[in-house]
């Protein structure tokens, strides 16, 4: 990130879309991090860190979104997990589940193995009824031929590679299967 | 279809460990894996994550890493290599250490192996194949689909695999995708595959092929085919190929499809359509074609009149099926005309060394959920036999790991005492004079492809030499 150009920030605060994966500790005497943001502006929800506590000393978090869109087409996602846990995850507008995984770094092992080239089906995800039918875009054969691979198939499954988030589909519930399948042999 | 590169955004993330151990370790859980296929990589990317502060060795018999992804999954699917990236994360762990050009049973042995570290993984999958063990068989050009793969995909020691494409008919035994793949490889056209990682040799001899036209033969029906439905559709879909089907095979086939789950229903709906379209009279003998040919058992190979010792035809007895699906001869028998037999019945697993646990019959390691015994576990296809895609594979390792780990993390594989790993294997396998390579020289040998595969228009061009993979990976093989 650094030596990166960017436009000086609006006046509103950037929120960390993901818990942060790497803290860096930035003395700057201008108080502004290489990102050219006020500390103050900078938000961690998720994980409690305020920026704006540490004055001059920074704290970049290396997967903030330094993303406009951030304010306006912000989308949001619950994934669920075969054991009931809830996993709250935001995006925006455009980005495929499996962005919005990625972009979370949502702790889904194996998830998304093909990185999104319909070649796998781990990112498979089961969706409530209401929600499937929808779900703008129908599932071409392409991605039907790739589903019939996934363990616990359902008739409201499909590939979250395949699925673009709009504003309307905000507050999305989906369920992750259990990829256990009994390997015992 | 959306495409997303990942790039950098597993990385750091997935190496912290998320749970502590309740009781106090004092020393550090050393764990190794034989093999690095997708088996290794995925068993130890869930180590890695929940046993604290473990240290996993990887060590592989060849120079290169990542198994059948590199030398099995087919050149003109880059997509299903992308599993690369998170393997690559996975070995760039502090935590982890890739050792190639070591082989158990052949540098090292089990015990060594048990001795040097608190729990040992095999995951060394299956490199070789069935046989039918026919009359006929070891003729010219009767050959085996796991080498003709190895062949293409650049595997050291299939580089010189005699095979002659200097023939018409070609007849692939098997209905899996193993058997798709190779004849989707032959029948492709040839600009298609210029721009993949297939070595230069396949290249350049699939260049001249005169391959037309090739059976792949089933010994059961449309309903029991192993194939899955994506790699159907691509043969289905290829330019310029008739596929042509028996309208027969298909008589019972139609009445069951809507009792049928939805994978199989769906296959079996496609499968139907093919023989819907499949041309009734003659087929012009120029074209390209694909013939999907059921109930059919291979019974012997002949000679070809014209070259000696290489195989002409093929006598096939005519199947049906019994009650358990099973295959049963109905007594006739026809004769089809073949210059190449790709037999594609399936691959094999050995016992690397005699101390290995080996069901010889169902050929794996007796296992359950991975488990041999506490401190030996077995993942991928190896505890599995060989069936199963890249998906199937990862949830038995990850449950492999998680077996791990809740031994080690319930004493019943102690892990106070301290044991040497690395640093007695290394030096073992220093004394024994074996050359190792590790990530890094990997990472060399990896520029290199790169490099070359970049001047010829292809993501890279695979070194198929192991000495010249040595070379390269100490920087001494050239660019
Ligand atoms: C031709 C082919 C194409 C395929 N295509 C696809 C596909 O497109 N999509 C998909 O999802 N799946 C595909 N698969 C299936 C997939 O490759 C397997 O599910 C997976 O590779 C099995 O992983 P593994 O780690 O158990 O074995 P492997 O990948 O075979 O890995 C075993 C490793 O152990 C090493 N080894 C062997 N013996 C020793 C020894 N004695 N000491 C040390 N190391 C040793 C080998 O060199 C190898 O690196 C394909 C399989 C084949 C055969
Ligand atoms: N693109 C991909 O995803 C891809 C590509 C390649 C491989 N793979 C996977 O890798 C695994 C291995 O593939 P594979 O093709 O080697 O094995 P496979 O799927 O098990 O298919 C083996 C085929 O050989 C037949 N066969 C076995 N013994 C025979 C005999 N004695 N005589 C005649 N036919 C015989 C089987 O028929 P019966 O059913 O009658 O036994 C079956 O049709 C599979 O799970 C496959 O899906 C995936
Ligand atoms: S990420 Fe592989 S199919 Fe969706």
């Amino acid at each position: 990130m650094e030596g990166v150009e960017r436009p000086q920030p609006e006046a509103k605060p950037l929120h960390l879309t993901s818990e942060p994966v790497c803290i860096f500790l930035w003395k700057e005497s201008a108080g502004r991090n290489r990102l050219g943001i006020e500390p103050g502006l900078l938000q961690a929800p998720s994980t409690g860190l305020q920026a704006c506590s540490v004055r001059a000393e920074v704290i970049v978090a290396m997967k903030l979104h330094v993303d406009d869109t951030v304010q306006s087409g912000r989308v949001e996602v619950t994934f669920i997990r075969a054991n009931g846990e809830r996993i709250k995850a935001t995006g925006k507008e455009g980005d495929s589940l499996l962005d919005i995984v990625v972009n979370n770094s949502v702790d889904l092992e194996g998830y998304g193995a093909c990185e999104g080239t319909l070649t796998c089906s781990t990112c498979h995800l089961i969706f409530k009824k209401e929600d499937f039918d929808r779900l703008p875009d129908k599932p071409t054969d392409e991605e039907l031929d790739m589903l019939d691979l996934a363990y616990d198939l359902t008739d409201t499954s499909r590939l979250g590679c395949q699925i673009t988030m709009t504003k309307e589909l905000s507050g999305l519930e989906v369920q992750v299967p259990a990829t256990v399948n009994d390997a015992r042999s | 279809m959306k495409l997303l590169r990942l790039g950098h955004y597993y990385s750091h993330h997935c190496f912290l460990p998320r749970r502590r151990l309740t009781s106090t370790v004092t020393s550090i859980p050393k764990i190794c894996i034989v093999g690095s296929g997708p088996a290794s990589f995925y068993t130890a990317q869930h180590l890695i994550k929940t046993v604290p502060r473990v240290e996993v060795d990887i060590y592989e018999q060849l120079p290169v890493p990542f198994g059948l992804v590199r030398f099995g999954v087919a050149p003109d699917h880059p997509e299903v290599k992308n599993v690369i990236n998170t393997f690559t994360k996975t070995a760039k762990s502090p935590q982890l250490r890739f050792v190639g050009n070591v082989t158990l049973g052949r540098d090292l042995s089990l015990k060594e192996l048990r001795n040097a570290y608190h729990a040992v993984v095999l995951a060394y999958g299956a490199d070789k194949d069935r046989e039918l063990g026919l009359k006929g068989e070891q003729l010219g050009n009767v050959v085996s689909a796991r080498r003709f793969v190895g062949w293409y995909n650049g595997l050291p020691c299939d580089t010189d695999f005699p095979v002659n494409l200097d023939v018409e008919e070609a007849a692939v035994l098997g209905h899996g995708n193993v058997a798709l793949d190779v004849a989707r490889l032959l029948l492709t056209p040839i600009d298609k595959l210029k721009s993949t990682d297939i070595t230069e040799h396949a290249l350049e001899a699939l260049s001249r092929s005169r391959v037309r036209h090739v059976k792949v033969i089933g010994r059961r029906g449309p309903l029991q085919v192993a194939f899955t439905i994506k790699e159907l559709r691509e043969m289905l879909n290829l330019p310029d190929c008739i596929t042509v089907c028996n309208p027969f095979d298909f008589e019972t086939v139609r009445s069951a499809v809507p009792n049928l789950e939805r994978p199989r229903r769906r296959l079996t709906e496609l499968l139907c359509k093919a023989a819907d379209l499949s041309p009734s009279g003659n087929v012009d003998s120029n074209s390209r074609q694909f013939h999907l040919v059921f109930f059919r058992s291979p019974l012997s190979f002949q000679p070809s009149p014209d070259v000696p010792d290489t195989v002409g035809s093929m006598q096939l007895e005519v199947n049906q099926l019994d009650e358990q699906q099973h295959a049963v001869p109905t007594g006739s028998t026809e004769t089809v005309q073949c210059g190449l037999v790709l037999r594609s019945i399936g691959y094999r697993s050995t016992q690397a060394d005699p101390d290995v646990p080996f069901d010889i019959d169902r050929g794996h390691i007796p296992n359950i959920s991975g488990v041999v015994q506490p401190g030996l576990y077995v993942a991928g296809w190896l505890a599995t036999g060989p069936i199963g895609v890249i998906l199937s594979t990862m949830t038995q390792a990850f449950g492999v790991g998680r077996a791990v780990e809740a031994d080690v993390s319930s004493g019943r594989v102690d892990v106070s005492q301290a044991r040497p790993g690395h640093t007695a294997i290394g030096k073992l396998l220093n004394d024994r004079g074996v050359t190792t390579v590790s990530w890094k020289d990997w990472e060399r040998i990896d520029a290199v492809e790169q490099s070359r595969g970049k001047n010829v228009g292809k993501p890279r061009e695979k070194i198929v030499d192991i000495n010249e993979m040595l070379a390269v990976s100490v920087g001494t093989g050239g660019t």
